[in-house]
């Protein structure tokens, strides 16, 4: 179970890479704060679970499930706050930065957006964002696409959107 | 309004990192260390703290108190688990998965996976409502024990020399302020294998179970319209493509399809359509595996109740 060598290896990545892992939630959360939270919430549990990590497993695939689970997670936690504080407003707000096509990744679901960020911005090839996902291949490129659709863009000739 | 992928792309990279993030990684790393330190000493089983931002958000719980610690007490089991499967939706009635059992077995070459979810509906004041919530989890009962049961007889028959996968999860695929709906996929895997589904509704406003018929309103023939549609779906989707068979005109007369049953199963999909949802088998042949049909609010406007769809 306690694996000191797993361990170490998921804190090396994790001190690589935290910068996308930022951004990935960055992309749910929209706030600094918040994403600052998922961040240290995820490390915290990538570490505490090291030892379920099991031989041949990406460490990177897990370390982007965790934070999409996470961002996930507080997502719901906050809708949650929003309708038990409805009849005191006197919190604070968040700041949200102005990213207008970011919020174009609105229209996604959690797995669509998960997709479109793995795919065209950390450019993951589809069997690891599958991996992330924890569905197949084929499955995976129908949400691309589906996702594709819902966000009507227009790709450029030789951006085509899969790894053969 | 078309969105410009590479643009995207670029606002993303610019997403700035804050400087202080480095070091309030490591510092999660230096606190899980030492916890899965302690817990190896004191030898406690994994999955016992709840999954709430504990550690680093105080500000969270401010004014929340009430609303962390039911999703704190929520936990028996793998709390990350339970957290992925809240759903909170805003007005009415609320419902949760709250935990799940799981059924496991291996014989032989036998085995069977079950998970049981345990749903509770609460009011708007947080406060379980009793008998909902026991009505939905004696229905799920009944039927995992069904399957259960169906498995089981499969093993004592087959005295140890049977070859077979039971395997049933459950999804939440509806949750919106009118309606939650849990569905549960089951596969039995032999020589074959067999998909089925089952979802169960739950109406927001009442907190009670419901089934299509309480869509529509009282009297109306909901049915014949709702499988007109699905028969000149089939035969367009027939004409379109050559692999798509449906049982329509087949010779074997009592196969063809001809009206939907009164416990269909039907979700309300994501933009609000009314999908009705046919078992491997039932109304095509196996290949098709489990076939549902998308019908246009247009077909059943003037009959449905108000709410429920959209067109």
């Amino acid at each position: 179970m306690h694996s000191p060598k797993r361990q170490q290896l998921v804190e090396q990545e994790l001190l690589a890479s935290y910068e996308s892992l930022y951004r990935l939630a960055y992309t749910y959360v929209k706030n600094e704060e918040d994403a600052m939270d998922v961040v240290q919430e995820s490390a915290y549990k990538a570490i505490k679970n090291a030892g379920a990590l099991k031989h041949g497993d990406f460490i990177k695939t897990w370390l982007f499930r965790i934070v999409i689970n996470t961002s996930v997670e507080l997502l719901r936690q906050k809708q949650r706050e929003v309708s038990s504080e409805l009849l005191q407003e006197n919190g604070e707000e968040d700041l949200y930065c102005d990213f207008d096509t970011i919020d174009a990744l609105d229209v996604l679901s959690d797995k669509e957006r998960a997709v479109i960020v793995l795919r065209y911005f950390e450019d993951r090839k589809l069997q690891e964002i599958a991996d992330v996902l924890q569905e197949n291949l084929s499955t995976t490129k129908s949400i691309l696409y589906r996702s594709l659709k819902k966000l009507k863009i227009k790709l450029t000739e030789g951006d085509y959107c899969y790894d053969s | 309004m078309t969105h410009n992928i590479k643009q995207i792309k670029m606002d993303y990279q610019n997403i700035k990192v804050p400087e202080s993030l480095k070091q309030k990684v490591e510092s999660s790393i230096e606190q899980a260390k030492s916890d899965v330190e302690k817990d190896t000493v004191t030898n406690r089983s994994e999955g016992k703290k709840s999954c709430i931002f504990r550690v680093w958000t105080a500000r969270l719980c401010i004014g929340v108190a009430a609303a962390v610690l039911a999703l704190a007490i929520l936990v028996n089991m793998n709390a990350s688990v339970a957290c992925a499967m809240e759903k909170i939706p805003m007005l009415g009635a609320i419902v949760r998965v709250i935990n799940f059992r799981a059924y496991l077995s291996q014989d032989g070459k036998m085995e069977a996976k079950v998970r049981i979810p345990n749903v509770q509906v609460e009011n708007q004041e947080g406060e379980v409502m009793e008998s909902p919530t026991k009505n939905l989890n004696d229905n799920i009962q009944a039927y995992t024990d069904e399957i259960i049961a169906a498995y089981e007889e499969d093993v004592r028959a087959a005295g140890g020399e049977g070859v077979q996968a039971v395997d049933l999860d459950y999804e939440v695929v509806t949750d919106n302020e009118k309606l939650f709906s849990l569905q549960f996929h089951q596969t039995v895997t032999m020589a074959d294998s067999s998909q089925s589904e089952r979802i169960y509704h739950i109406d927001k406003a009442s907190g009670e179970m419901i089934t299509l018929k309480d869509l529509f309103q009282e009297g109306a023939d909901y049915k014949t319209s709702i499988s007109k549609n699905i028969k000149e779906q089939m035969k367009a989707q027939m004409e379109r493509d050559d692999s798509k068979i449906y049982w329509l005109d087949s010779e074997i007369e009592e196969d063809n399809f001809e009206t939907i049953a009164d416990d269909v199963d039907f979700y309300i999909s994501d933009s609000g359509k009314l999908t009705i949802v046919f078992d491997e088998y039932e109304v095509a042949p196996g290949y098709m595996g489990v076939v549902s049909f998308e019908i246009p609010t247009d077909a059943v406007a003037d009959m449905v109740k108000e709410g429920y769809l959209t067109v």
